[in-house]
């Protein structure tokens, strides 16, 4: 695959428009998912901030609840730049987690136990 | 039809990036909890269910990964219905623990759940 400084060095370059390997489906998939994937890094920055700060704990579980989210997108855009799909397997366990730990918050806060 | 399917899921993918903008956003600006549990659930579904079927779509029809595309759609399917079944429920009952704590609804105006609570345990 081709990167985006790459796709973009060539787009400004007239010289190669006669050639057809410029918007090939490949690099155009590639480069879409780069910018992508940088979006999704730039958001958890902002969630971790809401993290550190939040006022109360429902402030930090939610900000945990969607860092997750974005995790899961993240390794599923790295799965397919990279073409390796084993980076992905671990979306599964991280949105079954992610539920555990909703339940158990607001079961302990609102009973004062976590048991049945 | 491949080049279509392609490109669908590629639009998917950047909806679902704008979406989890917005859902930054709404989690770095709004004021108060319930306003940003909001932000988040919007942003779970439309910024983590919607680009994970994108990815599952072009993964599963992209000409270069044929053997390893179908595995990765697969995971991205399961991963898409699990999100859809747990991420309302874990939220719902999130905010039903948030309103009963009693320290986060100082900012409402007028409670009428509050009201309607008490009748009933009389």
């Amino acid at each position: 695959m081709r990167t985006i400084k790459e796709n973009f060095l060539k787009l400004i370059s007239t010289k190669y428009i006669g050639e057809h390997d410029l918007l090939t489906l490949k690099s155009i998939v590639a480069a879409i998912v780069e910018v992508a994937t940088i979006t999704y890094l730039i958001t958890a920055t902002i969630y971790l901030f809401r993290i550190i700060k939040g006022p109360t704990i429902f402030d930090r579980i939610l900000a945990v609840d969607a860092l997750n989210y974005n995790l899961t997108v993240f390794m599923a855009l790295l799965a397919l730049y990279l073409e390796i799909p084993m980076i992905a397997l671990g979306m599964i366990v991280v949105s079954l987690w992610l539920y555990a730990l909703d339940i158990y918050v607001s079961k302990y806060i609102e009973f004062k136990e976590i048991g049945g | 039809m491949v080049d279509l399917i392609v490109i669908l899921g590629l639009i998917m993918i950047i909806v679902g990036a704008f979406f989890e903008v917005v859902g930054a956003l709404g989690i770095l600006r709004l004021k108060g909890f319930f306003s940003r549990i909001h932000a988040v659930t919007a942003s779970a579904i439309g910024g983590a269910a919607l680009p994970l079927l994108g990815v599952a779509l072009v993964s599963a029809s992209a000409p270069w990964m044929i053997p390893q595309g179908y595995y990765l759609a697969g995971i991205c399917l399961t991963a898409t219905i699990l999100i859809l079944l747990l991420a309302p429920a874990g939220a719902h009952a999130l905010a039903r623990s948030a309103y009963l704590h009693k320290g986060v609804r100082k900012e409402f105006v007028y409670d009428d759940l509050i009201e309607h609570l008490k009748k009933r345990r009389r």
